[in-house]
């Protein structure tokens, strides 16, 4: 009943609209805060002048900068383009090692014979087509062990051995030789031999025998030294000489030695059971 | 009624902008004490009750919004203060009792947080914005009352 009998002066409307006011804003903050979907709308009005904010501050800031500011900064940002060139070419090389790896371990499960891993050391200048291999003598290497990258696909095979390390010689190598047939059948059918080039060319092929562009070469295993069924190449070139004794074929090889960095060395003398 | 209701808007919408839009700018701008200076703005140009209610719901607030430690404090003080002396001092509306009353209290203000800030200079920017700040928004409420009398009612 007070609340009734007070007399609305014009200092008591004051008051009255500053309470109300006050209350007001309470209860609308509140329910800002409070209320997910209010508060949803003003953290996205916030955010909004998070962004103007930034933006202003940024502009201002890069249009008063000093000279020797700017030089500092330039000179701080090459230091990290360089440094993240270099990781990114250590990051590159993992990456290919990594994937490499995968390869041969995918194939070494499968091979039927001990194998040895083993990665690529040296180069040789360009045309001589050998390479060193960080595995010797001490890790079972012997000559005349085929080597082979990715999945199986034979490169080349071990021409020397030392203690610790071992020279081998690549297919396109003058004096690289081995026997091989097209995969699918039993009889070796010619030897391939290295040029020097990027093709191997592919001699005593009987007149018989009939060979097509694109067919696969593989090892056929003659020598009791490659295992038999090491893919080579594919059949690039045919020459048929009707009045000559053999046939003769030129191979492209599917993989180029100097794309990897980790090889596999087989050894089918040490057969797993 | 609707004083209150637009009193209430501009209180929210001076809450975003200090602890969102301020902020985020960069040095010396980040000390404009936005909220601050349209208090008392409000508190002189309406009714003192307006302008202690604002500083106490700025201080009950605002430090959920900002990062200032003790703020909530200087508000708290700015609002007893500031009832004083536009009861006793600042009792007339010039141009010039705004400037004084911003200038007092400001120094309140920035006393109570210079116990809590560990960049002391920035209360002195802050100082410099909240006086070109006071004049600016004085100017830009007489500018409004001229149009919207039922928002900024000159007091009597």
């Amino acid at each position: 009943m007070a609340i009734i009998n007070v007399k609305w002066t014009q200092e008591t409307r004051r008051m009255a609209g500053t309470a109300g006011a006050f209350v007001f804003i309470v209860i609308l903050l509140v329910a800002i805060f409070q209320i997910p979907a209010l508060s949803g709308i003003a953290q996205r009005i916030q955010s909004g002048f998070v962004r103007v904010g930034t933006g202003v501050g940024k502009t201002y800031d890069r249009l008063t900068r000093s000279e020797n500011a700017l030089i500092v900064e330039r000179d701080r940002y090459r230091e990290q383009a360089a440094e993240l060139a270099i990781d990114q070419a250590e990051f590159s090389q993992l990456k290919q090692d990594i994937e490499e790896m995968q390869a041969l371990l995918a194939y070494k499960q499968t091979a039927p014979y001990e194998t040895i891993a083993s990665k690529i050391i040296a180069r040789s200048e360009a045309g001589e087509h050998t390479i060193l291999i960080d595995k010797g003598e001490v890790d079972g290497v012997r000559e005349r062990l085929a080597v082979v990258v990715e999945d199986g696909h034979m490169i080349g095979y071990v021409a020397s051995v030392r203690r610790n390390t071992s020279t081998v010689i690549l297919l396109e190598h003058e004096s690289s030789n081995v026997p091989v047939k097209i995969i699918g059948s039993d009889e070796t059918i010619g030897l391939v031999e290295g040029q020097g080039g990027f093709l191997l060319h592919m001699g005593f092929i009987p007149q018989r025998v009939e060979i097509a562009e694109s067919d696969v070469v593989v090892t056929s295993g003659l020598d009791g030294i490659f295992p038999q069924g090491l893919v080579i190449g594919l059949v690039d070139s045919v020459e048929k000489n009707a009045t000559a004794a053999f046939q003769e074929a030129f191979v492209r090889p599917l993989y180029d030695a100097d794309d990897f960095t980790n090889v596999l060395i087989l050894d089918p003398f040490n057969r797993e059971l | 009624m609707m004083q209150s209701v637009a009193i209430a808007l501009l209180f929210i919408f001076a809450l975003f902008t200090e602890a969102s839009l301020i902020a985020s700018l960069g040095k010396p701008f980040n000390a404009i004490p936005f909220l601050f200076l349209v208090g008392i703005v409000v508190m002189h140009r309406l009714q003192p009750g307006y302008g202690i209610a604002w500083f106490i719901l700025s201080a009950i607030f605002l430090p959920t919004l900002s990062q200032d430690k003790g703020i909530w404090l200087a508000y708290v003080a700015v609002a007893i203060a500031g009832s004083l002396l536009m009861d006793r001092v600042f009792t007339n509306r010039s141009i010039y009792a705004l400037l004084g009353l911003g200038a007092t209290l400001y120094v309140l203000f920035a006393l109570i947080q210079l116990f809590f800030k560990t960049e002391a200079y920035q209360l002195f920017y802050g100082f410099i914005f909240a006086m070109i700040g006071i004049y600016t928004g004085s100017a830009i409420a007489r500018f409004s009352e001229r149009y919207t009398k039922q928002l900024f009612i000159i007091r009597q």
